[in-house]
Order: C-alpha cells, then structure tokens, then sequence
C-alpha cells in the first residue's frame, strides 16, 4: 500500500482505513506518524491500537499513565482520551524521516466533551521497527491542563 | 553552520552556562521559544540574559540527541535533557532536584545563524503539579488572585496572612531577575503598626531600641523592638509618610497588639491601629523605569531610606525606597486595598517592556546581602545585642525604651553571644527549622538562615553563636542530612553590587 503523506493526517488516516488497518504495514515512519494523528482526529482507538506493533510504546503528556505499552494498554487508552474529546485537530508539518523515525511540529486543537478548548504547541515522533508503529511520542506542555482522563488507564 | 552543528553548539554552549556562546549561534533578530517561558524572546541581547540564566540555574547538563534531522536551512531533533537545579536545597529525602526531561526541537537557520529555535516538552513533571491548597484561616492579600494567576506554588503563613514564597521557577531564574531587571512582590502580609497623634514620635521613640529622635517626615529607619525583659521580637522598617502618621512596617509579630497594649497603659497621646494598608516591592536595577511610567513623583530623586505621598496608577500610595533586597527597589503602600489590584495590574502593565516577573521573597539575595526577617515566636531567646543590627541598638539614647534596664544589664555582664556568616563546604538542604552548630571547643551555637549564594556558588548561612566563636574558626553544622563544616564569617557576603 502507498500513502500520501502530503496529504495531511486525516486523509493519510481515512486512505488507511479504507484499505483495511491490517493492510497498513509495511509503512513508512511519516506515513505511521500522520497515520496516528489523523485516526485521532477521528476518535478511533480501534485503529491506533492495530496500527502499533504488540510491544509499541505510545507516550501521551495528558494521560495518567503517560506512557500505554503494547496494543490492549494503547487501544484502552486513547479509548478513555477519546471520552472526554469531543473533536481533535492536529495541524503539523509534513514529517520529516530519519532512518526508522519521523518528526513533526505544529498544533493540536481539542475540544473537550464539556466545550472547552485547549491548543497545544507540539511535536510528534514516529518510530518504526519491522514495518509497524513501535513507538509515537507526543510532545507539549500539559502542565495547567486538566487530564484527558481523570482516572488511572491501567 | 547546518542545522544539526547549530543545535550541537547550543547544547556545548549551554551545558556550559555561557550565554554569550548561545546567543553568538543566533541572528540578530534571533527567536527562542520553549514551554518554560512567558513569552518567546527575542533579539541577541535578550537570548544572551534568558539563556544565561536558564542555563547557570542548573549543573551538571547534559543533551543527548538521539534523532537529528535536516532539510537545508531547517532541523529536527529529538533529546534527553539532565540537569540538576541550584538552590533549592535538595528534596525532602535529601536527594537532588533533578530536572531529566525528552523534548523535540527545531531550528531554522538563515544565512548560517539560528533564526528561530523551538523546544517542545512537557513542564508537568519538572514542578510541583499543582499550588498548594489552603484553608481558611488566615487571612489573603488584596493579591491573592493575582499571585495566583502568577503561578504562585507554595505558601508560608505570616501576620497571620498567606504568603506566596515560590513561584514554580528555578531559584536563579528569580535571583538573576532581582539583580538585572525587575520583579514585583506582594507583601501584602507585612502589616503596619500605625501610631497617630501628638505623640506619635515619642511612643515610636519608647517602642524601640535605636534612637528615632533624629527622624522626621519623609524619612524611614530600620528598627529592632525588644520586650521588658531585653528579648527581641520584630526588626520593622518605620516610615513616616505623614504629618501626623508613622508606620512601624512589621515583621511576623503582632507588634500593633503590642504597642496598643503599652499605649493603653501609658499617658501617650497616641492612637495605635493597623491600617488597610497592604504594600508591594517593585525591587531591582529597572524598579524605577517601571514605577516612573505611572508614578507622577520625582522617584529617581528619592535617596535610600526615604518615602513620600503620590499616586500611582492614580491611586493614593506612599512609596518608599525600601524593600527585602538589600539591593535598589521601591515599596509602594496604596492607601485602601479596595483597589489595590488595580494598582498590581498597572505595574504589571508597565513592566512588560521589562519582563516583569512576580515573585516571593528572594532568600538567596537576601542572605548574601545580610539581610534578615526576624520575630519573637522563634526567637532563640535573642535580644538585640546579639543581633545583625546589633550596632543600631543605642542604650544611653534619651529617650526611655522598653527593655533599656535589661539590655544595659547584659551589656554590663558581656553579651554572650553574636551573629556571624557561614561558608559551608559543601552544600546544605533546605533550612526548614534551626540546626545546631558546634566549634569543637565548647562554643556551640544556632544556624538560623542557610541558601545556596549564587553570588558565591557554594551555601552559606547566618548563626547566632558564643562569642568565643570567632572570625575564621572552623565549625559543623548539624542538619538532617548529616554533619557539614562551615568557615566563621563576616556578614554581608556580598556589595550591593548597583
């Protein structure tokens, strides 16, 4: 499968889906990482789960645990994030590739289910190993920001 | 220079604390942003002063870069940053305050020099997560929503006041601020003991141990009160902004129930009460260009020890050149606290050209310049003699004061003991209660403030001990985590340095 990474996180994400998550791989470290955002955007934890390898490592600021390993902790964790998400917007750079890694900056707008709105400066890594997600780390400052959960994931 | 040399450079030059190596990799109109900063800055000489600090308020840096990337004049990274930070005197079980944090960065360079660099991480964990909660039973300054809208953290009680002490930055990042720019305080809880009436001066004259004869309007002292039986209680600054009205700026002791009670007794012609008068220091180098922007008085004529009634911001104050710095600085005293915050956000307002940042009190600062705060709940059992300002303390002044018979007393049997400076040898833990200090012949004494100095890059500390104990000697202090020696010495540590 080919992905147009210039195509921005949620057509990358919607081109995926449609093509079945288990079709994804092998991908390329910038199309994982768009990949990633824009079935964020969506709410989907089902396809963030499938998109990482069974011992993937996902580190989200805002999430108690920050740090969800493997498929099942990912997947239950961004199904908690996406509770109290009402909509999501990651507007990023094209991510740039090193090797097995990708990196990206730009902003991701949340509303939550309660109205409000938060906006983060931010940067993204991708990391690839055998062809699918190992590792995604999301980076911004959450300190004076309510949790996207407010209870422990694990 | 690419990128990836670019931010190779900045990481050396950093871990290195040299400022101008950092903002020598920038452009004149160079950018720097991270999540630790009020605001991007911008300029050369602007990144050399933030990144100096920044970096002199850590030790032991180190960047490990794992990810680097480039593009022509643009580059990524993602690292590891350690760092150990200065001045907080460790954690609680001693071990060190440690600031280990993964970021991403760019850099976007034009013509070979940094244009913009930009670090993306997560502050949550570097701090506190969030202000300590409180309970109502003390009282707030007219502040308190505006030192919590400043970040305030961490609270201490005074004057039966909540008072805001850290602000979630690393200590030298408020220290630098105190000695290159400006920064303002609430002091909301340092409370006036206000005596009115014809004897006014008199009873201010009986209250303390200095001779305040030669006092006259427009002028302020610092002044040590004692009890009847010589100990001392409160070091107030006196302020006499009015005809008919003097301030005792005080300390953490009830001095205005003090002072009522012995006017009650006596023949005074004196009304004793505590004013609705809350101040605020506006300290450091740029005090004067942030308060003369809305302060219609001739500021920068005012000498050291003076005050005069203005308006600032339009509202009635008293401002004074006073202030828990020992360096150059203002307190201003609105006259109501009604609108009092008012005055706070014009302040605020005028130094944003300056960077203006809200902090607690600068202890650092304040013990290198000898600086102290003193009140008769822990007392040590002092009295005057014995004090820093010892010097102040006049017995044969002609004015009766409280506590002159005892003090002579002691005078005449030999004060036993007196204050000294502290270089310790290595570094001490936060100074949470007194520690006991030994010279090894017999001389014992109490350490009674311990800092880091960043003046002096090693801790040092203030101590009431036996007069034997001299200049020079060789002591060891005694705190929680063990047994450090220190070297006797003079107080102040430092100039003024303005």
């Amino acid at each position: 499968m080919t992905i147009d990474v210039s195509a921005g996180p949620v057509a990358v994400y919607a081109s995926a889906l449609q093509q079945g998550v288990d079709t994804l791989h092998p991908l390329t470290p910038a199309a994982a990482l768009l990949a990633y955002a824009g079935a964020f955007c969506a709410r989907d934890a089902g396809f963030i789960a499938g998109l990482a390898s069974p011992t993937a490592l996902v580190e989200v600021p805002l999430l108690k645990p920050n740090r969800l390993h493997g498929a099942r902790e990912i997947g239950a964790g961004h199904a908690a994030i996406f509770e109290t998400v009402a909509a999501a917007r990651f507007d990023i750079e094209a991510p740039v590739e090193a090797g097995d890694h990708a990196i990206a900056t730009g902003t991701l707008a949340i509303t939550r289910a309660d109205a409000s709105h938060e906006r983060h400066d931010i940067g993204l890594v991708s990391e690839l190993r055998d062809g699918r997600l190992q590792r995604l780390s999301l980076y911004f400052n959450a300190r004076r920001v309510r949790l996207w959960s407010d209870r422990a994931i694990l | 220079m690419t990128p990836v040399a670019a931010f190779a450079a900045y990481c050396e030059a950093f871990a290195q604390g040299d400022g101008a190596a950092m903002a020598a990799l920038f452009t004149d109109d160079g950018v720097f942003e991270a999540p630790t900063l009020d605001r991007p800055v911008r300029g050369r000489a602007a990144l050399e002063k933030q990144l100096r600090i920044i970096a002199q308020s850590m030790r032991d840096i180190s960047t490990d870069v794992r990810i680097a990337v480039e593009d022509g004049d643009k580059g990524w990274f993602e690292g590891a940053f350690h760092a150990e930070v200065i001045g907080t005197g460790f954690k609680v079980d001693g071990s060190p305050h440690r600031v280990d944090f993964r970021f991403v960065a760019t850099v976007e360079m034009r013509d070979g020099a940094i244009a913009r660099l930009v670090e993306f991480f997560d502050t949550r964990p570097l701090h506190v997560e969030e202000r300590q909660r409180m309970w109502a039973i003390n009282r707030r300054s007219p502040y308190w929503e505006a030192s919590v809208a400043a970040g305030a953290m961490e609270w201490s009680v005074y004057n039966s006041m909540h008072f805001a002490m850290t602000y979630g930055r690393m200590p030298y990042e408020d220290y630098a601020e105190l000695l290159e720019g400006v920064t303002l305080w609430d002091v909301g809880l340092e409370r006036q003991t206000q005596l009115k009436g014809r004897d006014a001066h008199a009873f201010l004259d009986y209250l303390t141990c200095r001779d305040m004869s030669t006092m006259r309007p427009g002028d302020c002292r610092y002044a040590l009160v004692c009890d009847e039986a010589g100990a001392l209680m409160v070091d107030p600054v006196v302020l006499w902004p009015f005809e008919d009205t003097i301030w005792l700026s005080h300390g953490n002791f009830d001095l205005t129930l003090w002072a009522r009670g012995i006017a009650m007794h006596g023949a005074w012609d004196v009304e004793v009460c505590e004013p609705d008068v809350a101040p605020l220091q506006v300290q450091g180098p740029l005090s004067l260009a942030v308060l003369a922007k809305i302060c219609p008085a001739p500021l920068a004529d005012m000498k050291n020890y003076t005050c005069l009634v203005t308006k600032v911001a339009g509202e009635a104050a008293v401002v004074s050149r006073t202030g828990w710095s020992g360096g150059f600085g203002f307190e201003v005293f609105p006259l109501s606290s009604a609108r009092a915050r008012r005055l706070w956000d014009a302040i605020l307002e005028a130094g944003e050209e300056h960077a203006i940042k809200v902090t607690g009190p600068i202890v650092h600062r304040a013990v290198e310049r000898g600086v102290t705060d003193f009140n008769y709940y822990m007392s040590c059992a002092m009295n005057p003699l014995e004090d820093v300002a010892c010097h102040l303390v006049d017995l044969d002044k002609e004015a009766d004061f409280i506590g002159r018979q005892a003090l002579r007393r002691i005078a005449a049997d030999g004060v036993k003991r007196h204050s000294v400076g502290l270089v310790f040898e290595g570094e001490v833990p936060r100074l949470e209660w007194f520690w006991d200090l030994q010279d090894g012949r017999g001389g014992h004494g109490v350490v009674r403030w311990a800092v880091h100095s960043f003046a002096l890059k090693r801790s040092i500390g203030i101590a009431v001990v036996d007069k034997a104990v001299k200049v020079g000697d060789m002591v060891e202090v005694a705190h929680p985590f063990g047994t450090t020696r220190a070297e006797v010495t003079t107080i102040p540590f430092v100039d003024r340095g303005d």
